[in-house]
């Protein structure tokens, strides 16, 4: 073999194996780095936090509906509650529903289109701004067209 | 230096080649990228940051914004429609950027509702068999079963004399008319009228039997068992259609259930317990 196929072959190896072990690391999450969780957050699901103030809140809403003082099961079942909550919306979202349910879908676009409400309520041309908007997103946006379609 | 032969050299260069195609199908597999054009269900019309809008979508919004099928229109309203859906996309997109889609309150209500639904559609969809229902008649048989009932005469008198006196003669008593109506009551129903101490003291009578006066803060009773019919299942055909509605409502909170296990099972969930003291504590 000559040197320069032992070199190619020799940068294969090593790339090989650097696959290899970040794949392993990968897997056995080692790349990921192990986020503490914050001064504010109760819990963690997946990568997002649940905060102190959504969990003292919930607990407030249960005394206020309780009868009796609030016990420490009571307590565990707000959290673990808090904690389908978010896997419910994470599963939701991972499912693509803000495309496909026309409910979230409605929502999603009316509270974003209420941020640039803002803007557009502080402007003289108020179409114009949504326009403009809307026009700037389709700049820095990669729209294809299927061949087969009459496109504008 | 020895010559390599022309053949391995080919053998090793078909080799890399074949290593390489698996390395790019593997990272075509594990990218989110959806190659849209070989749908045949829903062809593409336009990609948006490859997310495809699809002749469903044009259809569905048609259908929402005209109340027609898109294939009622011409190619101009079409277009205006994928047009729209286009500017929607990109708004959903903006959203999906900046976190809205999982920060703003309404939003998560809407997906969590979403979802629930989705999961209870899904389990609604698929067909019950005969014998599944069947099956669940007799497992809950208690959920349908007719409770006991009771006939039971009560009389109100104002003070313990008259009470004795009528409790004595026989004829006397069947002059007064019974506070309850006279069909055969459960016993849950009989609280309701007579109270709980009166209630347990008609259950404790034997068929026929009159209680003794029994004094209560608004008068003095007497309570008489005409008959009691004990409790029985009700036949399947009967209640079918009750078995039917329990079955699914059951069956929708464990289908629910199951999914929320098996997202715990996939996910990553920590608990700061530290904070979850302290703020019991506060």
């Amino acid at each position: 073999m000559n040197s320069a196929a032992h070199h190619s072959l020799r940068i294969l190896v090593l790339g090989a194996l650097l696959g290899t072990v970040l794949g392993a690391l990968d897997a056995t999450d080692w790349l990921t780095p192990n986020q503490q969780l914050s001064e504010s957050s109760i819990a963690a699901v997946n990568s997002t936090q649940i905060r102190l103030l959504e969990y003292q809140r919930a607990l407030n809403m249960l005394a206020s509906e309780k009868r009796d003082a609030v016990t420490d099961q009571d307590r565990d079942l707000v959290l673990q509650r808090l904690i389908d909550e978010e896997l419910l919306i994470q599963q939701g979202l991972n499912s693509d529903l803000i495309r496909t349910n026309i409910a979230v879908r409605n929502v999603v676009l009316q509270s974003i289109l209420a941020g640039i409400m803002v803007e557009i309520e502080a402007s003289n041309s108020q179409e114009q701004v949504l326009a403009d908007y809307i026009e700037n997103l389709k700049t820095s946006a990669n729209i294809e067209w299927s061949a087969g379609w009459e496109q504008p | 230096m020895r010559a390599v032969p022309l053949l391995s050299q080919r053998y090793i260069n078909v080799g890399r080649g074949f290593l390489a195609l698996v390395g790019l199908t593997i990272a075509l597999m594990s990218s989110d990228l959806t190659l849209n054009t070989l749908s045949t269900d829903n062809p593409v019309l336009v990609t948006v940051n490859q997310h495809s809008i699809g002749l469903q979508q044009l259809n569905f919004a048609a259908q929402r914004l005209t109340g027609a099928s898109a294939d009622t229109l011409d190619n101009e309203q079409k277009n205006i429609i994928v047009k729209l859906l286009i500017d929607e996309e990109l708004l959903l997109q903006r959203a999906e950027l900046l976190g809205i889609a999982s920060a703003d309150p309404g939003i998560r209500k809407a997906l969590t509702r979403a979802v629930i639904d989705k999961t209870a559609d899904e389990f609604l969809a698929q067909p019950i068999a005969p014998q599944q229902l069947k099956d669940f008649y007799l497992q809950y048989q208690m959920l349908f079963t007719q409770p006991m009932r009771i006939r039971l005469q009560a009389y109100k008198f104002v003070d313990l004399a008259k009470a004795q006196q009528a409790f004595e003669s026989d004829p006397q008593l069947t002059k007064q008319i019974s506070m309850l109506p006279p069909s055969a009551l459960p016993v849950h129903m009989l609280r309701r009228y007579l109270g709980s101490r009166l209630t347990d003291i008609a259950l404790s009578l034997e068929v026929g039997e009159t209680s003794r006066p029994i004094s209560q803060p608004d008068g003095v009773y007497l309570l008489t068992i005409v008959e009691r019919q004990p409790e029985q299942p009700l036949p399947f055909a009967q209640v079918r259609p009750q078995v039917e509605a329990e079955y699914l409502r059951r069956g929708r909170d464990a289908a629910l259930q199951n999914q929320l296990i098996a997202l715990r099972q996939q996910a990553d969930i920590r608990i700061n317990q530290a904070q979850v003291n302290k703020a019991d504590n506060e």
